[in-house]
């Protein structure tokens, strides 16, 4: 502390001349009555000091790596939860194993297809199985179903759909009660033209009730709500 | 000014250790929140938020509007009916379609094109049987001249092919039936119990009169009659 005294009243004496209030003093004369009137009673003397940059870059420094230990301890659980939340939704209610069919053109590849067990009221739940096609805007069953799920088809709402090429055909529009997992729904569908056809899953009533998520790492679509 | 000199007094060293201590204090802390705390996953996808459809009007063909075929030749109020032909122009705005005298407005009609108009029968339609649909592009009228039935839930009369052997199922007492085929050709029958239908001819219409020669609304399965 002396030594640092020293060093101020050093600087303070190589200064060159200050004016204080209109008044001109030498570095020296400024620093013997800064001096005398510290000895003064109710003068309390206080070190002048400078404050070198190594201060704030410190200050700085101690800040960004708080903040950086912060973000990561904010970031890092969420990632790791979110890829968790990915793979292993506990909201799943139906998983499905990839099913590769082989093309002649394309080779093997994996066909969306699930299968939900559909409501007859002749026989009860049955497997069906079902195309998801995101491009569908509701799920369809060929009208050989109809009856088998106890509709005439005379007496429900007749629609069109335009298919492949453009061609306009006839859709008689119902509702099939389906298990999800161990969900009951209740889905909108049509009944289309083409006969034979597959069943497909649509965006009505389906997509936008529940998520599908294709995992190709695990090779598996799961459905969840 | 203090603080400021604190950091500037105490070493590079014990700041690194000081900063890590201080932040894996909280840090901890912080991480078992998020983690027990239910992430919410929220991805934006590019949405475009939907417009009501605007129909666009356009231009009249040049030709004389023609009708080959309206299919199927029955319905409900509210079921889809084609009317197929040529030159119904490209929606025009001056156009009229009429189930004999009851108008088909513009909120009924699903698509006019120049050779497909597709309508839904109209919410006010009364179960009966119209003799004929007509529609006008400009002052040009063209028609169909081919008994078109409207049935409801209720109704009972049913006709039924199968085999190329067309009846009646619930038929009135003392009918008659009258088939249409695509050739211009018919049939009249009182054989209401099993009528055959020619081969190589297609069906395009029928209708079912009663005892009084009234024709009366009945119902068809769409599989048995090809729509």
């Amino acid at each position: 502390m002396r030594r640092r005294k020293a060093l101020v009243a050093q600087r303070i004496e190589h200064a060159r001349p200050k004016r204080v209030m209109g008044v001109q003093f030498s570095p020296g004369a400024l620093f013997m009555e800064l001096q005398l009137a510290a000895n003064q009673p109710g003068f309390t003397q206080k070190e002048v000091r400078i404050i070198p940059w190594r201060g704030w870059l410190k200050l700085f420094y101690s800040l960004a790596a708080f903040s950086l230990i912060l973000a990561g301890a904010i970031y890092i659980p969420k990632e790791i939860l979110k890829k968790r939340q990915i793979t292993k939704s506990e909201n799943l209610i139906l998983t499905a194993n990839y099913q590769n069919r082989l093309w002649e053109n394309y080779g093997s590849v994996f066909e969306p297809l699930i299968s939900l067990s559909v409501y007859y009221p002749q026989t009860g739940y049955q497997n069906e199985q079902f195309l998801l096609d995101s491009g569908a805007i509701i799920s369809s069953l060929p009208r050989e179903k109809a009856a088998q799920l106890g509709y005439s088809l005379a007496r429900l709402p007749r629609t069109t759909f335009i298919g492949f090429g453009g061609a306009t055909s006839f859709a008689y529009q119902a509702s099939v009660n389906i298990m999800l997992g161990n969900q009951q729904a209740k889905i909108p569908i049509v009944f289309t033209e083409a006969a034979g056809t597959k069943s497909i899953l649509g965006r009505l009533g389906f997509f936008d009730n529940y998520s599908v998520y294709f995992n190709s790492r695990a090779k598996v679509i799961e459905i969840s709500q | 000014m203090n603080f400021i000199t604190f950091f500037e007094s105490i070493s590079f060293k014990k700041l690194f250790g000081l900063t890590i201590a201080l932040a894996l204090c909280l840090a901890i802390p912080i991480s078992v929140w998020v983690a027990q705390k239910p992430t919410n996953i929220t991805k934006k996808a590019y949405f475009e938020k939907p417009t009501p459809p605007v129909k666009q009007f356009g231009r009249p063909s040049a030709g004389e509007p023609q009708i080959t075929l309206v299919w199927p030749f029955l319905g409900k109020t509210g079921d889809a009916v084609l009317i197929t032909g040529i030159n119904f122009g490209n929606n025009p705005q001056a156009k009229t379609l009429y189930l004999d005298n009851l108008p088909v407005t513009e909120n009924e009609i699903v698509r006019w094109t120049p050779d497909l108009i597709e309508f839904k029968i109209p919410a006010s339609a009364p179960s009966i049987v119209f003799e004929t649909i007509s529609l006008s592009v400009t002052g040009r009228n063209a028609y169909w001249r081919y008994p078109f039935t409207v049935y409801d839930q209720t109704t009972k009369i049913q006709a039924v092919e199968s085999g190329r052997i067309l009846k009646i199922i619930n038929p009135p007492a003392g009918g008659e039936l009258e088939i249409f085929f695509s050739d211009g050709t018919k049939i009249d029958s009182t054989h209401l119990t099993g009528v055959t239908i020619p081969e190589g001819k297609t069906v395009i219409s029928l209708v079912i009169r009663d005892n009084g020669e009234l024709p009366i609304s009945f119902f068809v399965e769409p599989d048995e009659f090809g729509f």
